[in-house]
């Protein structure tokens, strides 16, 4: 009695510990099984056990406890089996559960299968339980022995040419085979007393855990879980203090003279200490057993965490997550490979500088495509065995062999892959475990956020000293290089070259800004790939851009710079519709130490070569001397306009020797333009365009005989088309004056309507370049209210309602109400 | 990790899913594979010598520039360079030569190079092969390291002799006899002693040509008769106890059911396999003497291992990664038989069609020689996957050879050219003939002859349908090795003459304006000439 008392308390805390062990456990089907299973033999032993001891409230009641444990443990296993082997179909598991449940209530009732046991107590007061069975309890072995030869059907069919399940298995089945046989032998008499079938059955329990360690379905660490170890110091102790509580007291109350309650209150308080210290004991041990890993892991990935949170430089991140690498995983190489911007993934970092070395794996490799497709990292072994190593070339096959690459893990960003980890075999051929891949997979998500953060951050960093548009470095950048570069080239050269886009402004209103934009896209390539190699090109500004070329003397930069002009030039050349204007650069170009001994100086001079440039006709590359120097300083003193006003009176005064009208009507035009566009809040060099526009908008008509601008009567449709000729030919007169061609597009426009029925090129609305729209208010103005060898001077009113009624159709509503406005308002005079 | 480490330590489910995973693939995926492992073969196919030989100079960057840059081929187009084994002209390395017989003996061997890439997915190809021959369903499979395998292949520097060799690799199955051994034996010793130890130690597999292994099946009536009197009881002493009981068994059975002995009767196999040509005529024989139905693989010297049935042994399917795979629709093949300056157009795998036939042409990847190579076989599209297999790519099944090469049983290839050479040989009177591969009313192929003979030899010589079988037999024999082995191995005797009426090609010419086509002319094309 006593034996089976103990062995049953004992199996019973062991099932106990298992299922708390196991309700921490991550669920599945096959752990939730086993907890059913567990939870039947906790029902088995504890009634056994109570029952035995006759605990409250009766034997009776401890006994169909236990029954009920005993009769489900078959149809639980079963369904255990079924789900150890991942067995989908049902196979009569409810049934079996029914069938059980059901023998189970019917003997509940009528005690047909297992009737209640007889208490006997012989003389010198030992308890004994009798069952008297009947040849009904025949019905339920039937059932246990049909779910026997069931699960033995399924293992041969699982097992039959799949010895992975077979050694997945066995544990199991020896743990069954020891059950039953222990069962049996508990029922022969040389053995009685002596509780094998509980013994079998605790054996049996840790057989199945085994099995389901060795099918990684459960860490060993759970069992380190602090409610285990208060249950193994409680039953220790209530073990110790069981036998030692009386005794103690009576030697604190016969010995020490303490009082009963003291003593009652001292042993209570030594229990609850032994209870407490034990625990700690029990938790230190399972802790350097199963934990101590699994926590050095853990304070690793922490540390490593803050290390890098604290950095920004990639490299840094990168070399901190292989050191970490090394430390928990005995390794000799391993590299970090990165993706690119192209899509391929270049070796970022490896673990000994001694041993760098660029391989690149294509965006397309069959490993990247595995990795990203699943998480975790993989065996390459295993990886062998997939579908997309099929598609793998040798070659591939052989980068990865060459370098011994056993494992690879991703460092994934969502579900995109912005790197992975490749390792090579352990040190003395140890094979890679799951803890290893968990830790590697936690170390790389950690060092994914980081480095995408170190990328956010290089992204910034570069956007800060590129220029958006054309991808080169920026004004800041350039001025951060120039000092850098000009200490390192101090004994040897330094040239820089600046490039400047000659009326650019006049390209962006011909064409656009869209097109302007786009044609500085096409240079800053030009630029950036004639100096690829040789030096740094940057976009100091709007139409202006600089190249830095160390090691470079004057005359090579000189060459470069023609080249790049000439690049420049043939860029549109055959593109009709660039006929207009094609765009050219002036060029400046100094070098230090030849021409500059500072980087002030060396920066200044190629202003004064650029400025030279432009003041000699543009389109050129002009070297920094003395003598541009002190040219550029002569010619910075007269005004740009003033330099030009004589050219535009003597063509005008060439066109009123042609058309008497005309001179005036010019300088009409232009007054009312410029005023126009002063009240439209343009700026002064907008007027000042305007205003030349103005004065040359008709200068075509110089072409244009005299017979048909002095017609008295109206014009056949012959004459008018040669009288529309004006425009082009306008614009064929400036396009042969380079520094006035920026009122082509004024000019050009003129005539345009605004409803787009105008001409020469029909263009409508805001389409037509803004000075055209104003042009063509004021110019029909000036028209309605001269006398022409046509028509006699309409009164200014009548030609303001016209301006009103063409409002929207051939006037711009807006431009036409305010110069309607100006002239009722007399802010602008009218000279007839 | 070898296959057999691979059963002891993953699923049955896993090892499946590694091997015969490309079964489960969608056509996309299936393409993909090939395209792929195509952009690494033409990249290093186009830089190596050979390649350049025949593409001229010019340097493919596309699967459609290739198609576009490289003619389709043949043997003769390689011939100089891996006749003589040039290693450094090839697009790799060459880790072995395999050798075969080239037009019937009239060339010297074909000899192909097979790099370490092509030699492993062989063998992942090969280990494919052997789950799916002992499976049942999808996912099934039976192979364990202590099986038997009855050895009926010839050994290397044949293709077939690779096989061993490559499953050492991966499983210590044992050959019956080992394969060191039996290279030693003849033909009838190596049977003899491969059935009498599979006696002790049970087969479990069985591969070889379709009518190799109908011919050893055959022989295992033999066993009792054979090394020279004695009972075979009396030879048993050392077989086992359950197959001596199986061996009783199977003769109280025999005895009952008035018929020889027969292999099923004392083995079990879980696997087999045939390859070669004709397999249709010995499939049902064999299912009916070893219990279960053989499953066809493809397998030859030049493409390697390529295709295989399944389970369902309802036709094959071609592995992704073995060669690139282009083919020429019927119509087109016949065109430029016709027509040999002719260009055929190709097709590729998602292009073909159920039904249709298409002459095979391909591009050995990982490294291989051959590019756009005619294999010179024949297979039909029946089907665009199976909804019982649960695939999604095509299935074929193998014709037969192209029309102008004459295939019987896999041993020999007769072409126009080696018949003509026998008759040269012969100094037969014979004026013209046609040949066409006919199938008896047993079911087994033969080569007919129709002759027609000079006029003014018929009366000055003995020419009668015995002498010229005998004669161009000799000749046969002569030119030809592997005709040889058909008698001698197989007993077979497998031509037939028949003397057609003189003048009759010439009034088949007058009457269709073309003269009959002397490789395998149509029904149509005999029906009509037979009636002149």
């Amino acid at each position: 009695m006593a034996s089976y008392s103990w062995v049953s308390i004992t199996a019973l805390f062991s099932y106990l510990f298992l299922l708390l062990a196991f309700m921490v456990a991550r669920k599945t089907k096959v752990i939730r099984s086993f907890m059913f299973l567990l939870s039947c033999m906790i029902l088995a032993a504890g009634g056994s056990f109570l029952m035995r001891v006759q605990f409250w409230p009766s034997v009776n009641f401890w006994h169909y406890v236990s029954l009920l444990g005993i009769v489900m443990v078959p149809s639980i296993f079963f369904r255990f089996f079924l789900d150890f082997l991942e067995e989908k179909r049902g196979h009569g598991r409810l049934f079996w559960v029914l069938f059980f449940g059901g023998a189970y209530l019917v003997n509940l009732f009528t005690q047909c299968f297992i009737p209640t046991p007889e208490v006997r107590t012989d003389a010198l007061g030992n308890v004994s339980f009798v069952y008297h069975y009947g040849w009904s309890i025949l019905i339920l072995l039937a059932g246990a022995v049909c779910i026997v030869v069931q699960c033995t059907l399924l293992f041969i069919r699982y097992c039959k040419g799949d010895a992975l399940i077979l050694r997945q298995l066995r544990p199991v089945l020896l743990g069954l085979g020891i059950m039953v046989a222990g069962t049996a032998l508990s029922t022969l008499k040389p053995l009685a007393g002596i509780p094998l079938d509980i013994i079998s059955s605790v054996v049996f329990a840790y057989l199945v855990l085994y099995a389901l360690y060795r099918k990684r379905l459960l860490k060993l660490a759970l069992l380190a879980s602090p409610a285990n170890c208060y249950i193994v110091a409680v039953l220790i102790s209530m073990a110790v203090f069981y036998k030692l509580v009386m005794p103690l007291q009576r030697y604190l109350v016969g010995a020490v003279h303490l009082s009963q309650e003291l003593a009652t209150l001292l042993v209570a308080f030594m229990l609850v200490g032994v209870i407490f210290l034990l625990y700690l004991v029990m938790k230190r041990f399972l802790d350097a057993l199963f934990v101590k890993d699994e926590q050095s892991q853990a304070e690793t990935i922490q540390q490593f965490s803050r290390a890098v949170s604290k950095t920004l430089n990639k490299n840094e991140i990168l070399t901190d997550m292989l050191e970490v690498i090394q430390r928990m995983i005995p390794v000799d190489m391993a590299y970090v490979c990165l993706k690119e911007k192209n899509g391929e993934y270049t070796v970022a970092q490896t673990l000994s500088a001694l041993h760098n070395d660029n391989f690149v794996l294509k965006a397309d490799h069959p490993l990247i495509a595995y990795l990203t497709a699943h998480d975790g990292g993989v065996l390459m072994e295993d990886f062998a065995c997939t579908r997309e190593y099929r598609s793998m070339w040798e070659q591939e096959k052989r980068q990865l062999k060459e370098r011994e690459i056993a494992c690879a893990v991703p460092m994934k960003d969502g579900d995109s892959l912005i790197g992975l980890v490749l390792l090579p075999g352990k040190r003395k051929g140890k094979s890679y475990t799951y803890d290893d891949f968990s830790l590697l997979s936690s170390v790389c998500s950690v060092c994914s956020m980081a480095v995408k953060n170190s990328r956010l951050y290089e992204k910034a960093y570069s956007e800060a000293r590129r220029d958006e548009l054309t991808g080169l470095y920026n004004r800041k950048s350039f001025y951060e290089s120039i000092n850098g570069l000009f200490e390192q080239r101090r004994d040897r050269s330094l040239a820089l070259v600046m490039l400047n886009v000659d009326d650019f402004k006049l390209y962006n209103q011909l064409y656009g800004n869209k097109e302007g934009d786009a044609a500085l896209h096409r240079i800053a390539d030009i630029i950036r790939i004639t100096s690829e190699g040789r030096g740094t090109a940057y976009r100091m500004g709007g139409k202006e851009f600089a190249l830095l070329l160390p090691d470079y003397d004057i005359y090579s930069a000189k060459l470069l710079a023609e080249s790049i002009l000439k690049q420049v030039r043939n860029m549109h050349e055959s593109g009709e519709l660039y006929q207009l204007k094609t765009l050219t650069m002036s060029c400046g170009v100094c070098a230090a130490p030849y021409m500059a001994s500072t980087v002030e100086e060396l920066i200044s001079n190629t202003d004064f070569a650029i400025f030279t440039a432009k003041r000699s006709g543009k389109n050129r590359v002009v070297v920094y001397s003395e003598e541009v120097k002190t040219q550029s300083q002569e010619t910075k003193r007269t005004s740009g306009y003033d330099e030009y006003a004589s050219t535009i009176v003597a063509l005008t005064a060439t066109i009123d020797t042609k058309d008497h009208y005309t001179f005036r009507h010019s300088q009409n035009v232009a007054n009312y333009a410029s005023q126009l566009a002063r009240a439209y809040g343009m700026n002064q060099d907008f007027v000042d365009i305007i205003r030349e526009a103005g004065l040359l908008h008709d200068i075509g008509k110089i072409g244009i005989r005299e017979d048909i601008l002095n017609k008295p009567g109206k014009l056949n449709d012959e004459e008018y088309a040669i009288m529309k000729t004006h425009v082009e030919n306008s614009v064929g007169i400036i396009r042969h004056l380079p520094s006035l061609d920026y009122v082509i597009p004024a000019v050009i426009s003129h005539h345009e309507r605004y409803d787009g029925r105008g001409y020469p090129r029909g263009l409508a609305g805001e389409n037509i370049p803004l000075m055209g729209r104003m042009l063509c208010v004021v110019d029909s103005f000036d028209a309605m209210i001269s006398k022409r060898s046509y028509k006699n001077a309409m009164s200014v009113d009548k030609a303001l309602e016209i301006i009103e009624r063409e409002r929207g159709r051939q006037f711009d509503p807006q431009l036409a109400d305010l110069f309607v406005k100006l002239v009722r308002e007399k802010q602008i005079e009218v000279k007839n | 990790m070898r296959f057999q480490e691979k059963i002891r330590n993953y699923s049955k489910e896993e090892i499946w899913r590694e091997y015969c995973g490309f079964l489960d693939m969608s056509m996309e995926e299936y393409m993909a594979i090939q395209r792929r492992l195509m952009d690494e073969q033409i990249q290093i196919w186009s830089a190596s010598e050979l390649g350049q030989r025949i593409l001229r100079g010019r340097m493919p960057r596309t699967l459609e520039e290739f198609r576009e840059m490289v003619p389709l081929t043949t043997y003769e187009n390689y011939a100089d360079i891996l006749l003589k084994k040039q290693d450094c002209s090839l697009p790799e390395k060459a880790v072995l030569w395999i050798q075969t017989t080239w037009e019937g003996g009239l060339h010297p061997m074909k000899t192909a190079p097979y790099t370490k890439g092509m030699l492993d997915t062989y063998k992942r190809n090969m280990m494919a092969c052997f789950i799916l021959a002992t499976g049942k369903r999808r996912g099934d499979f039976d192979v364990a390291v202590t099986d038997h395998m009855l050895y009926a292949l010839a050994p290397l520097p044949y293709a077939t002799g690779l096989m061993p060799l490559l499953l050492k690799d991966e499983i210590d199955i044992e050959y019956l006899p080992p394969v060191k051994q039996a290279a030693a034996m003849s033909f009838r010793e190596r049977n003899v002693c491969g059935f009498r130890m599979g006696l002790k130690k049970g087969i479990e597999y069985f591969f070889g040509l379709g009518s190799v292994t109908y011919y050893i099946s055959q022989s295992v009536a033999e066993l009792e008769r054979s090394s020279g009197g004695g009972s075979m009881l009396g030879k048993l002493k050392e077989i086992s106890p359950q197959m001596l009981l199986r061996y009783l068994n199977a003769k109280r059975k025999c005895r009952k059911e008035h018929r020889k002995l027969m292999p099923r009767d004392l083995f079990q196999l879980k696997g087999f396999m045939i390859a070669g040509t004709d397999n249709n005529c010995y499939k049902d024989d064999l299912e009916e003497l070893w219990g279960i139905r053989p499953m066809e693989i493809f397998a030859g010297t030049e493409p390697t291992c390529i295709g295989t049935e399944t389970w369902s042994r309802n036709g094959m399917y071609l592995f992704p990664d073995a060669c690139f795979y282009e083919f020429i629709p019927e119509t087109e093949m016949l065109r430029s038989m016709d027509d040999p300056g002719y260009k055929p157009r190709t097709i590729l795998m998602d292009q073909v069609l159920p039904g249709e036939r298409y002459e095979l042409v391909i591009s050995v990847l990982k490294g291989g020689a051959f590019a756009r190579y005619r294999v010179g076989d024949i297979y039909r599209c029946v089907g665009i996957g199976d909804r019982e297999e649960q695939t999604r790519i095509p299935r074929f099944v193998y014709i037969d050879r192209v029309p102008d090469v004459i295939d019987i049983a896999g041993f020999t290839r007769i072409t126009e050219n080696s018949i003509d050479h026998s008759i040269r040989l012969s100094g037969l009177a014979i004026r013209d003939w046609f040949a066409v591969k006919e199938f008896t009313q047993a079911n087994r192929p033969r080569l007919h002859m129709y002759v027609e003979l000079e006029r003014g030899a018929l009366s000055g010589m003995a020419v009668n349908t015995d002498v010229l079988k005998e004669h161009l037999s000799v000749y046969f024999k002569y030119l030809d090795s592997d005709y040889n082995d058909l008698k001698k191995i197989l007993g077979v005797d497998p031509l037939k003459i028949t003397v057609v009426k003189c003048g009759v090609f010439e009034t088949y010419e007058n009457e269709c304006g073309k003269r009959i086509r002397r490789m395998n002319p149509t029904q149509l094309e005999i029906s009509k000439f037979l009636s002149i």
